[in-house]
């Protein structure tokens, strides 16, 4: 108990460093459970776009915004000029479309008008400019074939409703998987932060010349000590774990305690041994307690970097990738990428349980170096 | 008293192995992660073919319209699709490994697309083909109401041609759009720009670090400085000087990194960078300051403190992902108005996306205000202390 007590303290020292991390994970998975959910059914993604219509209140601008409107997602962005340029930069709308004055009165004399697309030159952006293509064009077509307004409308919306039967293989509610796997994603940097920077103060604290005479002339055997010490890290780590695993609760729902739930949480579990062990080596290896901040951030957003979790994996360079496999992060990662989208858990779980598998390597690993230079560390003493 | 206590505060930090870390080091390997994650975003969202499989049975044979759209479509550099052309079970295995976003097949003359989830590029897929069932449409109605025509006025000669004209019309025709590409669109560079940021706020290290030599309740030095007879403005002002001249020259280290190995882009307004770093800089000296002052425990402890209140104002302004900045600055602006890291990141993306304007300004201002109530919080905290004996 005396161990624990010790390190309640040192826990209580650093709360804000905890709090820290876990607002940023809370804070980010909450902003990113405001995307839409997408289902089993083909529904189209739709970008999201600027609507300007300078020629309000004509007839055939009216049935073209409406058209836009039906097949984007239209957004109003209100503070001016600048909002919308700072809206177009941050990519949260992927272009702006303006129908010029007199568009209907154009269209009626047989010409083209001219529709200005503003954009980032995303690929969103090139599909909202199909879409706007089509539906000029096809205006166009019987405009000029000498059809008066309302015809032209009729013609055109009917020509343009056809559509061809989609078929989805996916059974999966990819959407949600999707958040849940961001947010474990996430909470690796969270995890790792929280591990590796209180268990090293920790572990440090303890190692301090003084400290450790004190600790080997009292009456508690080494062995003991160091049982009791190993295990109160354990049920820090844990209890950091049910934390973040409770949070995944309250903002995502039941799907966190679904199979595939689990999965996740027995993923993040192993990570959790892993960066303890990690933690173990590193109090071995720090020279002194002032570095262990420059370490543990160099290493968590290091690892968040290069591993997929600040940037999705999916478009990092694959050299980055391939030096990424280093680093115990990457196949965390991994993990919770395969197992949004696996269509089948049970036949596919074999790559999922050697990404663990890898992951339980790494703390091996991690343990057995921390023994041998704690051993050599103290023989030299 | 100012040369002699700049020179010794040089070399005070510059033989901090911990502060020399934070504010030099600390930044530049950020900078190199940055360029290595960050190299592929933007290629990224740029548009690339999407890969689909076509089932090439008779149905499809026989189906002269699409045969001739898909040939067009997967033409050229700017193709809408990479098209495979195979059996229906090649198609599926094609789809379940991921090779392609989707396959079309032919039935009674009508296209069926199986994809395995919804997103951008099968969005893309499902509007193109129906696309082409719409124009062809328009094309059959247009030419048949042409034909009625010339038949009524008893022509018969030129059936082939109306239906080339009207297949012009619907699926080559005028569209009209213009489109316009603002200058400076690499959203990247705000990570850059947070990385300044962030630099210019761990200048309070210095700062912290060496009010502690002056503070009579957390060092040795303190007492000695506090009961000299030497002026304390000189003492003060020769830390500062030191720390700037320190601070100035990791900055300018970051800032040739990202310019010459990076090829970050700062926009073309050179002295308004200038400015905004010196001010940003300002700002993280008088933060460390006043951490220094107003948390009353050990070094380690303001060190820590100071690094969470950095880090946590990094991600807000964008560094652990760039959309976060524009998500505050709509929903919780406030946030960043008191945030000098997204000062000084929104102060250099007004200056490469708009070329300074009213924006830089306000951001400048916001940073002189911050400095001067971080510094007045400071003093209130330190005058006034006078020790007759310690």
């Amino acid at each position: 108990m005396t161990v624990f007590n010790a390190f309640l303290k040192v826990i209580k020292k650093n709360l804000g460093t905890i709090i820290l991390y876990t607002v940023i994970v809370v804070f980010f998975a909450a902003i990113n459970s405001r995307t839409d959910d997408s289902s089993t059914q083909f529904v189209g993604e739709k970008p999201d776009v600027m609507i300007v219509n300078l020629d309000k209140g004509t007839e055939l601008s009216g049935n073209f915004e409406k058209y836009l409107t039906d097949n984007t997602n239209k957004t109003e962005i209100s503070g001016g000029d600048e909002a919308v340029s700072d809206a177009l930069f941050y990519r949260e709308i992927s272009c702006v479309i303006t129908i010029p004055k007199g568009y209907e009165k154009t269209v009626l004399e047989g010409k083209t008008p001219e529709i200005e697309i503003k954009s980032a030159g995303t690929q969103n952006s090139a599909f909202v400019k199909n879409i706007v293509s089509s539906y000029i064009r096809t205006q166009n077509a019987f405009a000029s074939s000498g059809e008066n307004k309302a015809e032209i409308i009729k013609s055109v919306n009917s020509a343009l409703s056809q559509k061809a039967s989609v078929a989805i293989t996916s059974k999966l509610n990819t959407g949600a998987l999707t958040k849940l796997a961001n947010y474990y994603i996430f909470s690796s940097y969270g995890l790792m932060s929280c591990i590796l920077f209180i268990i090293c103060i920790v572990l440090t604290s303890f190692s301090e010349t003084t400290i450790r005479k004190r600790t080997i002339i009292s009456s508690m055997s080494y062995k003991k000590f160091s049982a009791n010490l190993l295990l109160s890290c354990f049920t820090y780590a844990l209890a950091v774990w049910i934390l973040f695993v409770v949070l995944a609760y309250f903002m995502m729902g039941s799907i966190v305690f679904t199979m595939r739930g689990a999965a996740f949480m027995l993923n993040s579990f192993i990570f959790i041994l892993t960066a303890l062990s990690l933690s173990f080596m590193l109090s071995t290896f720090v020279p002194e307690k002032n570095a262990i901040t420059g370490i543990v951030n160099v290493l968590t957003l290091g690892s968040s970097f290069l591993c997929g979790v600040f940037v999705p994996a999916a478009i990092l360079p694959s050299w980055v990738l391939s030096i990424a496999k280093v680093l115990p992060s990457y196949w965390y990662v991994d993990s919770c990428n395969k197992l949004a989208e696996v269509e089948n858990l049970r036949s596919n779980f074999m790559p999922i349980v050697i990404n663990m598998g890898i992951l339980i390597g790494f703390g091996i690993v991690f343990a057995v170096l921390g023994i041998i230079v704690s051993g050599k560390k103290r023989k030299i003493e | 008293m100012f040369k002699h206590n700049y020179i010794y505060s040089l070399r005070l930090m510059l033989r901090n192995k911990q502060l020399v870390f934070w504010t030099m080091a600390f930044p530049l390997i950020m900078a190199m992660l940055f360029n290595m994650a960050l190299s592929n975003v933007e290629s990224s969202e740029k548009t690339e073919p999407v890969r689909i499989a076509v089932v090439n049975d008779d149905n499809f044979k026989n189906n002269q319209i699409y045969k001739e759209a898909f040939n067009e479509l997967s033409k050229g550099d700017d193709r809408v699709f990479d098209i495979k052309y195979t059996d229906a079970d090649n198609a599926k295995k094609l789809l379940s490994d991921e090779e392609i976003t989707g396959y079309i097949a032919f039935k009674n003359f009508k296209p069926e697309i199986t994809i395995n989830r919804n997103g951008i590029k099968e969005t893309i897929m499902t509007y193109v083909v129906n696309e082409i069932t719409c124009q062809s449409n328009v094309m059959i109605k247009l030419a048949f109401n042409k034909l009625s025509d010339e038949i009524s006025n008893g022509n018969y000669n030129n059936i082939q041609k109306i239906f080339e004209e009207q297949s012009q019309k619907a699926f080559n025709g005028e569209d009209g759009i213009k489109t316009v590409t603002p200058k400076n669109m690499s959203f990247v560079m705000i990570e850059y720009y947070s990385l300044i940021a962030m630099s210019c706020m761990y200048s309070g290290l210095f700062t912290l670090t060496l009010m502690n030599y002056l503070m009579a309740n957390i060092s040795a030095v303190g007492k000695r400085s506090t009961v000299s007879s030497a002026r304390k403005s000189g003492m003060i002002f020769g830390s500062f000087g030191a720390a700037f001249t320190i601070q100035l020259f990791g900055l300018l280290l970051l800032y040739l990194l990202l310019i010459f190995g990076i090829r970050a882009d700062f926009g073309s307004n050179v002295p308004y960078v200038i400015l905004i770093s010196l001010l940003g800089s300002a700002a993280g000296l008088s933060l460390g300051t006043a951490i220094a002052v107003l948390v009353k425990k050990s070094e380690n402890a303001k060190f820590t403190v100071l690094i969470a209140v950095v880090m946590a104002g990094c991600f807000l302004s964008g560094m652990m992902g760039i959309t976060m900045k524009n998500v505050i600055d709509k929903n919780a602006p406030v946030l960043n108005k008191i945030n000098p890291e997204a000062m000084i990141t929104d102060g250099l993306y007004s200056i490469y996306y708009y070329n300074s304007n009213e924006r830089f300004i306000v951001d400048a201002v916001s940073l002189v205000i911050f400095s001067a109530v971080m510094l007045l919080i400071s003093l209130r905290g330190l005058r006034r202390q006078r020790y007759d004996s310690i």
